[in-house]
């Protein structure tokens, strides 16, 4: 474990956190959205700071210098690795992409200040291993969708059966598997810990609610609490280490069949929230495949479809959003001729859309084929159910592309036209993507790094179960 | 010296579609002079480059083959996952890619002035870029991993272009169709390309076929895996060439602009399947199933584009089924084992189709022009079959072909409907799940005020 010359993540967690605190208790008025942009743009750059002397030092685990004097009992607790080092950067930069490319007409309807808490509350999950502060924070960022539900006067009860209800059986099952590892208690706490997994993953069968929150929340606010991807982060941190080799053959299957499920259901869609909803719902899917094929290369595949397809699925939202800044709640049922208007949105969405599916010269391509590749090892049913999951999303995209931005042509009085902010925006996030396709090696090596490190800290964690307690995983280890 | 040759016939077309996305990702305007002039001199290098190469070959009278890995795009000996960029110039692919960039040249000369001030003349030039890099990539491929390179990059253009009008519903369900029996094909050429990692941990189509080179080598594969990748090449093929049951898609791509009809749908992209097909040749030496399976799908797909051909009223839906037709026969061939005249075939009758697809809209000038020049009104020597056909079974196969062989109707009752029905079922049981958890009223509390507001104001 090294130490940061500079508190990278303190400031990268603090920023927003400030800045949210300001907002949500003081009003600002115009200058509402400068105090967030200018914020998350400082967290973001903490969040590369921190990447680059991370990766320039070649450490494996890094910490503040800052909590030296604070604490030092609390090292454990904020902290990155070589899985979470990107993410954090990368999470920062959707954050200021999204608030930052929020039509000024739309300003008034966000809840900057609840948003940034919540972008504070999901930096500072990037940076914990500890599971027992993992099952706080996964809490504590709970509050936020719901404040803004009440806010907008939605009912919340979906929500919080939900996504409560898995928090719940997390925090429930986690206290089990501690108290009581090795007796019955302990397998019933593992059992619930899948289940609260699984839930706040919003895998099948527990996907209604995180369909109806894409639904009921701003799309500003869906698409960040969407990439943040914290079912899968609690997937790795929580699953990987404490569930059983049944656990995990068990998630797997769940991740392939909402995989399918996901793609399947957005090609008779209609209403776009939804749709892109259960396309998050595959994409969470397919990287859970990889997470818990427990090879090194299916989970460096499922690390880089995490970084790449991620990163694409955020640019596709972030160009719908824009779309429905203008024409209000979009539909898929009959087609809407917006390319007139939107031509350069259209061709991005496009583009964004096809990335997401790994499409030839963007970022997914390798990574998409390797975790193909490395399902199919591992069973051939999972590896027939990836292919077959991106083969039905591609065709939902196009699908969505066809929908909105062809087939006829719309008319309109007033302009409509796109701004330079959400052009350059979009387009700065493909040529990350795109970019990013001419060193796979990198970017697969990378997270083959962190796959390596995390299968490592895995079977560490498990030979001190067995050591300690006997073990949890009566039925073996998985090896990478 | 070779290598950087090698880079240019590739190097060309990939770097001209990247410039082209580039200006246009970035909103610069293109003007018509500048696509049509960087397409053919693009196409010009390429084309240069390659003959360079198949020059040599061809007075050496050497097809024996000649792998060249132009890069590694991943290496992971840990992971035993390894994606080159391989092509391979034999005496399949070096024809093929001639023919690819004489066609393709052809094509960027013709509808420089056909689509002359069209709305979508950039995206036109833009796809079409990207159609040649695939078919480049394609039919260059040593290796599976940029074999399935091109074939998407193919698929892609292909469905865009047959969308190209967009401005009616039409044609952009059209091209939706098509990208859907496209991915499927794509989907099973990596479940392909992924079993053959799996058995040979080799993706080259050399190490897969043994060292002779294209056509005498032999399979060098278990015979299980042989079979299974074969099947799924094989459905890959019927997919992109449109054989039956695939059949539907090639008239509704006739909605796209002329130019890119002849290009895709009359010359090159449908013959990509039966060049996968003569590429993955040495498994189909392996086993006799496979051969009677590519023989009985060519078989019964010459049938059915005779049949439905005959009854067609346009011109463009005419050709597609000759093309089909003529497709058909070439799979049989390759079924029966003749590689060559297959080959032959191909390039014969890609060149035909493409000059037939390209006169025909002005057809009708060419009827009047043909009766002014013979002093007579040309026969329409339909009219006489149509007299002939007053039998039951007659009228039974007529029908047959004016519903294209319902394979539509068949495709409907079989795949799409119940497949349609279960998710809408889901839909529905998500839903009222839904509305029983929220209550049966889940509008925003200020919309259901304002609601009651208008109630008691009415």
């Amino acid at each position: 474990m090294i130490e940061f010359q500079f508190p990278w993540l303190l400031l990268s967690i603090g920023l927003p956190l400030l800045a949210g605190i300001f907002l949500t208790t003081s009003r600002m008025g115009f200058a509402t959205k400068i105090i967030a942009v200018t914020s998350l743009m400082l967290g973001f750059f903490a969040g590369l700071g921190g990447w680059c002397e991370f990766s320039w030092r070649q450490a494996d685990v890094a910490h503040d210098p800052v909590y030296g004097w604070l604490a030092a009992r609390y090292f454990p607790v904020l902290q990155i690795d070589r899985f979470s080092s990107p993410l954090l950067m990368l999470q920062a930069g959707f954050a200021l992409l999204t608030v930052g490319l929020t039509m000024r007409t739309k300003g008034k309807r966000v809840p900057y200040g609840e948003l940034l808490l919540s972008q504070s509350a999901v930096q500072c999950l990037y940076c914990c291993t500890d599971p027992m502060w993992l099952v706080i924070l996964s809490g504590v960022h709970l509050i936020f969708p719901w404040l803004e539900l009440k806010q907008r006067g939605y009912r919340t009860r979906s929500f919080l059966v939900q996504a409560g209800g898995a928090w719940v059986l997390l925090g429930v099952g986690y206290l089990l598997l501690r108290l009581a590892p090795e007796t019955m208690l302990g397998h019933l706490g593992q059992a619930f810990l899948l289940l609260g997994i699984v839930g706040r993953c919003g895998l099948l069968p527990f996907h209604c609610g995180t369909i109806d929150l894409f639904n009921k929340l701003g799309f500003g606010t869906a698409i960040l609490g969407g990439s943040a991807l914290l079912g899968p982060l609690l997937a790795v941190r929580l699953g990987l280490p404490l569930l059983p080799n049944w656990g995990i053959t068990a998630l797997a299957t769940v991740a392939v069949a909402s995989a399918i499920y996901g793609a399947a259901m957005a090609l008779v869609e209609a209403e776009v929230r939804r749709l892109y909803c259960y396309l998050f719902m595959s994409h969470t899917g397919l990287l859970l495949v990889g997470l818990e094929a427990m090879t090194l290369a299916g989970l460096g595949a499922g690390l880089a479809l995490w970084l790449g397809s991620t990163t694409a699925l955020v640019a596709f939202g972030l160009t719908l959003r824009s779309v429905e800044a203008r024409f209000g709640r979009l539909s898929v049922a009959k087609f809407q001729g917006y390319y007139e208007h939107l031509p350069r949105l259209a061709g991005l969405g496009l583009v964004t859309g096809l990335a997401w599916i790994g499409f030839p010269g963007t970022v997914s391509f390798v990574a998409i084929e390797l975790l193909a590749d490395s399902a199919f090892h591992q069973n051939r049913l999972a590896g027939f159910g990836v292919v077959t999951a991106a083969a039905l999303s591609s065709i939902a995209v196009l699908r969505v592309y066809f929908r909105l931005f062809t087939g006829h042509r719309h008319r309109t009085n007033v302009s409509v036209r796109s701004t330079w902010v959400e052009d350059w925006g979009i387009s700065l996030l493909i040529v990350v993507l795109v970019g990013g396709s001419l060193v796979p090696q990198t970017l697969l090596v990378s997270r083959l790094g962190a796959a390596e490190q995390l299968l490592s800290n895995q079977s560490n964690q498990s030979i001190e179960s067995n050591g300690s307690n006997g073990s949890h995983k009566s039925d073996g280890t998985h090896g990478s | 010296m070779i290598d950087v040759v090698v880079l240019t016939v590739v190097g060309a077309p990939t770097l001209w579609l990247g410039l082209l996305g580039l200006l246009l990702l970035v909103g610069c305007p293109i003007r018509e002079s500048f696509l049509a002039h960087g397409t053919r001199l693009a196409i010009l290098i390429s084309l240069g480059a390659l003959l360079t190469i198949a020059v040599p070959m061809f007075l050496l009278a050497d097809w024996s083959g000649k792998l060249y890995r132009v890069g590694e795009i991943v290496n992971l000996p840990a992971s035993n996952f390894h994606l080159r960029l391989e092509f391979m110039f034999d005496g399949l692919s070096v024809p093929m890619a001639i023919l690819t960039h004489l066609l393709c040249g052809t094509i960027a000369a013709f509808a420089t002035n056909y689509l002359h001030k069209e709305i979508g003349f950039q995206r036109f030039f833009l796809l079409f870029a990207m159609f040649w890099t695939g078919m480049t990539l394609a039919v260059l491929a040593g290796s599976i991993e940029t074999l399935f390179l091109g074939w998407e990059l193919v698929g892609l253009s292909s469905a865009l272009l047959v969308a190209f009008f967009q401005d009616r519903v039409g044609p952009v369900a059209n091209g939706l169709r098509i990208w859907s029996i496209y991915r499927c094909s794509d989907a099973a050429l990596l479940l392909a390309a992924v079993l053959l990692h799996h058995a040979a941990g080799e993706g080259e189509f050399s190490e897969l076929s043994g060292r002779a080179g294209w056509p005498h080598s032999s399979g060098a594969l278990p015979a299980d895996v042989a079979i299974g990748a074969g099947l799924l090449f094989i459905l890959a093929a019927a997919g992109k060439s449109a054989l039956w049951p695939f059949s539907s898609w090639l008239p509704r791509a006739m909605e796209g602009p002329t130019p890119s009809s002849a290009v895709f749908y009359g010359a090159l992209s449908i013959h990509l399947g039966a060049f996968l097909l003569l590429r993955i040749s040495p498994l189909l030496d392996q086993s006799q199933l496979l051969s009677m399976v590519v023989v009985g799908l060519g078989l019964v797909t010459t049938l059915y584009a005779v049949v439905v051909g005959r009854v067609q009223t346009d011109v463009k839906s005419g050709l597609a089924f000759a093309s089909l037709t003529q497709v058909g026969l070439i799979v049989v061939e390759i079924g029966l084992g003749f590689r060559y005249l297959a080959l032959l075939h191909i390039l014969g009758h890609a060149s035909l189709r493409t000059l037939q697809l390209l006169r025909a809209p002005s057809l009708l000038r060419d009827y009047v022009e043909l009766g002014n020049a013979l002093g007579a009104q040309v026969n329409n020597r339909l009219g006489k079959d149509g007299r002939k056909a007053n039998g039951r079974w007659f009228v039974w196969i007529y029908r047959f072909g004016l519903e294209r062989g319902y394979i539509d109707v068949l495709w409907a009752t079989v795949v799409l409907r119940p497949l349609s029905s279960v998710l809408r079922c889901c839909r529905l049981l998500e839903s009222e799940w839904l509305l029983r958890l929220n209550g049966s009223d889940d509008t925003p509390t200020k919309a259901r005020q304002n609601s009651h507001g208008l109630d008691q104001w009415q």
